[in-house]
């Protein structure tokens, strides 16, 4: 498993990202996810949720029990507006990394 | 997705357990979620669990953590939620306050005056009285007099061999230093004159006290010939050295001769009293008067030993000097000594005036907060309706009561702010009343100000203030309010009128009793201005002059230099007369013992003693001492000339009663010297005690070093001592003028008239303060009562009562309040004058008139305040009125 922090923060910003299309319980985040990125991130849930709940006591989520497609009852977790920024600010950050390591891994 | 309203999340509860319990069900619907999709793909229900359980990690691991963070999140949204809360309380609050500005302001004003004024002279007081003395251990350090059991009981100071025999045979002290204070010249040409603290070597150790920079003095530096030395005070280090630390070392020129500075006090140093706080310290170095048990010079001070009492210490002094008594009869038969704390003798004159000045000041606050009662009830009763429907909303009363407690303590935090103004403003007033010879003389006062324990008790006060008088009335105000507004409509109970009556006797009861206290100081301060002390001072300018100490210690050359300036100043125009004397009236000083010729020889201790004055120049004529019978001093009577004195009538009265004084024979030492006249009595001391007998002799005849010098003048007094600086500056270049003052000035600034003046002042200040803050209240209650009693009196005019009818009615009321709250007044202030019984002169504490006086302007007062009102509601429409009921 690579360290820790990056895995923390990279998967706090993935989660924002699965909530930028509404409402959200965590296992659909954990399928979205999964989903998206052919197979190629796979987290434990365990981690998912805790950094579903973190996003939440930062204020960057909001929860709300609702019931889920086969009528039972869910925990669905929604972006807030501070959430929505703070995932615009993560994905600029990333970019501009990712950037920068390309670019030096390019130089022959 | 549909949502489900939580109860919790209404409720704004989150317990731990259904913090857990919500993590369950979210964590157990995940993993449902996944077993079904994985069975829906085909795997079996078992196969499917176990997959998904690996894909969570470790379930339980979860669950805690996951606890933790909720909790954690649940306590923050919770503190958020308070803070919201007592947000919008402030809004209310503040809105509701300012809604009614009237009540606002008039609340504010009242808790701000009160509790300034408060904490002005806490602060004062703190400062004088409370503020630990600049020294180690202070509460161990006592001043010691030596006392005379002879015709006259007194104190005096002690002499250097008693000193010495004290200092090297007390049990109970661990050191006995000494010291004395002078006027002394700094500089070379055009000197000025500073103040020096003349001690023994060891007075720095006895009192604890080190120099910030450099040393204190060494114990052989107090030996007659030791090299010159000096100790700075911070002040003085300022003044002179800019505070740089080359001053060590370097030489300042002390009385015409230079002398090496050594070291530099702490700026808290203060050393009041009998020393008036000198510039600089020096070490006592002159030889004449070591060896001299006869004469009392030196102060004396001690530092108790531990597990000592000042009984103890007394004890022990007196047995010394029994001791002393025995071996020297001639100096010491009859003297004692007695030790009293240092505190006292340094604070001990103001203690009385702070203490019943802080109790006037209380009394203020007293009247400050019955107003803001009586006006926090009125206010109550008036927005019964407001706290009434928000009761029938929902609102608990423990919300209700939270929002007038922020009500309550904004109105403090305002107060108090306010206060901190009044009270910034009231401790430089306090002191500007304080003439500058009292103000060195009371150590720490100068120190008073705005600090932290001002700012804390100022708060502490609001805030009692506020809660006390604010909130319980407020409290009160809602219980009614929501048991019965709704039934019954507006209508003041007669159980909260009684109360608010009551609270307006109580405001005219404090106020009589300032009123009644100024009036006793003002008259006290009358009656002291109307003695007659013996002399006039009108038109008198007086200056000290002090020669420069090779003229001074030489009599011829002094006699000659004071004979100069005399003779310049006569050539003045606008100056009528001259006169020299080496203190004025009303500045108690020297006694001499003599013996009468034609008379046995007295037994030790018993000798006739008098006050002594040494005089030249015209001094009698220009103080208008009025000459009895013989003759006053003129030029013939030099130093070559047979010795001659003046004595006063009570001399007369006590050593010749019955007998012609004229030509009787006094012996002083080896001198006899003959009566010539007899003066009327003059004040010597204080102007409200006995004058004692007293002598005068002319100084042509005497050795007087320092002289004052009264010119009788139509003259400016500024433009005159300009003159007589640079007059003498062309008879002695090192001489200075010292302590211009005119002669009315003195008397005005003397400790007899100060003892009345500061407290009339202030007194008379915080009576003022309670009589408007008085008339505010039965303003606002009359006003109220009217508003309330609408009804009623349109009532009564449809019935055919007429306009003055209506005002009589509450002039009546107010009458018979005014009346119930001067009785009271007078009672308390009867009781309360009594403690302070001493501070007044020529009055009885039960001065009738004064109570009557009191009585009638609070009357006359409360009547003012209620016709306005009473006006208003002559003028009611009973129409009007009737058809908005």
């Amino acid at each position: 498993m690579p360290d820790l922090d990056l895995l923390q923060g990279t998967l706090d910003t993935l989660v924002l990202k699965a909530l930028t299309w509404g409402p959200r319980h965590g296992y659909a985040v954990a399928r979205w996810i999964k989903d998206t990125s052919d197979q190629a991130i796979s987290v434990e849930d365990r981690a998912l949720y805790v950094s579903l709940h973190r996003l939440e006591e930062r204020g960057w989520v909001e929860s709300q029990w609702g019931l889920s497609e086969n009528n039972r009852k869910a925990k669905y977790y929604e972006l807030t507006a501070a959430g929505h920024r703070q995932l615009k600010a993560k994905a600029r950050e990333f970019t501009t990394y990712a950037h920068a390591m390309f670019k030096i891994l390019e130089t022959t | 997705m549909r949502r489900i309203p939580s109860f919790r999340r209404l409720m704004h509860i989150s317990s731990s357990r259904s913090i857990e319990h919500d993590v369950d069900a979210e964590l157990l619907f995940h993993i449902e979620a996944r077993v079904e999709d994985l069975m829906r793909e085909g795997h079996s229900r078992a196969d499917a669990e176990r997959q998904a359980k690996r894909e969570f990690g470790d379930a339980n691991e979860a669950r805690r953590e996951l606890a933790t963070i909720d909790r954690r999140s649940a306590r923050r949204a919770g503190w958020r939620e308070w803070i919201a809360s007592v947000k919008q309380d402030v809004r209310i609050s503040w809105r509701s306050l300012r809604s009614r500005p009237a009540f606002t302001i008039t609340v504010l004003l009242t808790l701000g005056l009160g509790i300034g004024a408060n904490a002005a002279i806490y602060s004062v007081t703190y400062a004088v009285l409370l503020k630990p003395l600049p020294f180690g251990q202070p509460e161990r350090l006592v001043h010691l007099w030596e006392t005379f059991d002879g015709p006259v009981d007194r104190r005096s100071e002690g002499s250097y061999p008693d000193y010495r025999d004290l200092r090297d045979r007390t049990r109970t002290l661990s050191g006995v230093a000494g010291y004395q204070t002078s006027g002394v010249l700094l500089g070379a040409e055009h000197p000025t004159t500073i103040r020096a603290g003349t001690v023994t070597a060891n007075f720095f150790d006895v009192l604890a006290v080190h120099p910030t920079i450099g040393r204190a003095f060494r114990a052989e530096e107090d030996a007659v010939g030791a090299p010159r030395v000096i100790v700075l005070t911070d002040g003085m280090w300022e003044r002179e050295f800019k505070r740089s630390r080359e001053a060590i070392g370097s030489s300042m020129i002390l009385d015409g001769r230079p002398a090496t500075v050594i070291g530099v006090l702490p700026s808290s140093f203060r050393f009041g009293g009998r020393a008036s706080s000198p510039d600089v310290w020096i070490p006592i170095q002159q030889d004449d008067l070591r060896d001299s048990r006869g004469s009392h010079w030196i102060n004396l001070i001690g530092r108790m030993k531990s597990g000592v009492t000042v009984a103890g210490v007394t004890r022990d002094l007196s047995s010394i000097m029994n001791d002393l008594a025995r071996d020297f009869p001639e100096s010491n038969s009859k003297r004692s000594a007695v030790a009293v704390p240092l505190r006292d003798e340094l604070v001990g004159s103001v203690q009385t005036l702070l203490i019943s000045l802080y109790a006037a000041v209380i009394v203020v606050l007293l009247v400050a907060c019955t107003n803001v009662a009586n006006l926090t009830l009125m206010r109550g009763t008036d927005r019964e309706r407001e706290l009434a429907v928000r009761v029938a909303l929902g609102a608990g009363r423990g919300r209700l009561v939270r929002q007038l407690l922020t009500e309550s303590l904004l109105l403090s935090v305002g107060g108090g702010a306010l206060a901190l103004m009044v009270a910034k403003f009231g401790i430089k007033a306090v002191i500007a009343v304080v003439p500058e010879r009292t103000l060195v003389s009371i150590p720490g006062i100068a120190s008073a100000g705005i600090d932290g324990r001002v700012v804390a008790y100022a708060a502490l006060i609001s805030f009692v203030a506020a809660i006390a008088f604010g909130l319980l009335p407020a409290i009160r105000a809602t219980r009614a309010s929501i048991h019965g507004f709704l039934k019954q409509g507006v209508r003041g109970s007669s159980a909260r009128a009684g109360l608010r009556d009551g609270l307006v006797v109580a405001e005219i009861a404090f106020t009589v009793v300032l009123v009644s206290g100024a009036t006793l100081f003002a008259k006290s301060l009358r009656n002291l201005l109307s003695i007659d002390a013996g002399f006039r001072t009108e038109h008198i300018a007086t200056a000290g002059i002090l020669l420069s100490p090779t003229i001074a210690n030489d009599r011829a050359r002094a006699t000659q230099a004071f004979d100069r300036l005399t003779a310049a100043l006569r050539g003045v125009p606008g100056v009528e007369s001259i006169g020299l004397v080496n203190r004025l009236p009303m500045n108690a000083g020297e006694t001499w013992d003599f013996e009468i010729v034609g008379r046995p020889h007295s037994l030790p201790g018993q000798a006739p003693t008098g006050s002594i004055r040494k005089v030249g120049g015209d001094y009698f004529n220009t103080l208008g001492i009025s000459l009895r019978r013989g003759r006053l001093f003129n030029s013939g009577d030099t130093e070559h000339a047979p010795r001659v004195v003046i004595v006063n009538d009570a001399f007369v009265r006590a050593y010749f009663p019955g007998v012609d004084p004229i030509g009787q024979g006094i012996i002083r030492r080896r001198d006899t010297l003959r009566v010539v006249g007899v003066v009327h009595d003059v004040a010597i001391g204080k102007v409200e005690d006995p004058v004692p007998p007293t002598w005068y002799v002319p100084v042509a005849q005497e050795s007087a070093g320092f002289m004052r010098v009264a010119i009788r003048t139509t003259r400016d007094d500024a433009e005159l001592f300009t003159r007589l600086s640079t007059m003498l500056g062309a008879i002695d270049a090192n001489a200075a003028v010292v302590e211009p003052a005119s002669m009315e000035d003195l008397v005005n600034r003397s400790s007899s008239v100060f003892a009345r003046r500061f407290p009339l002042i202030l007194i008379g200040a915080f009576a003022a303060m309670a009589l408007l803050l008085a008339l505010v209240g039965i303003y606002g209650v009359v006003s109220y009562s009217v508003g309330q009693q609408r009804r009623e009196l349109g009532i009564r005019m449809a019935l055919g009562a007429d306009a003055r009818g209506v005002v009589g009615l509450f002039l009546r009321r107010s009458a018979v309040v005014a009346m119930i709250g001067a009785v009271a007044g007078i009672v308390v202030a009867i009781v309360s004058a009594r403690f302070v019984a001493g501070m007044f002169y020529g009055v009885r504490p039960s001065d009738p008139l004064t109570y009557v006086g009191a009585s009638l302007l609070l009357g006359v007062a409360s009547l003012a305040a209620t016709f306005i009102p009473a006006m208003r509601a002559s003028r009611v429409d009973p129409t009007v009125t009737l058809r908005a009921e």
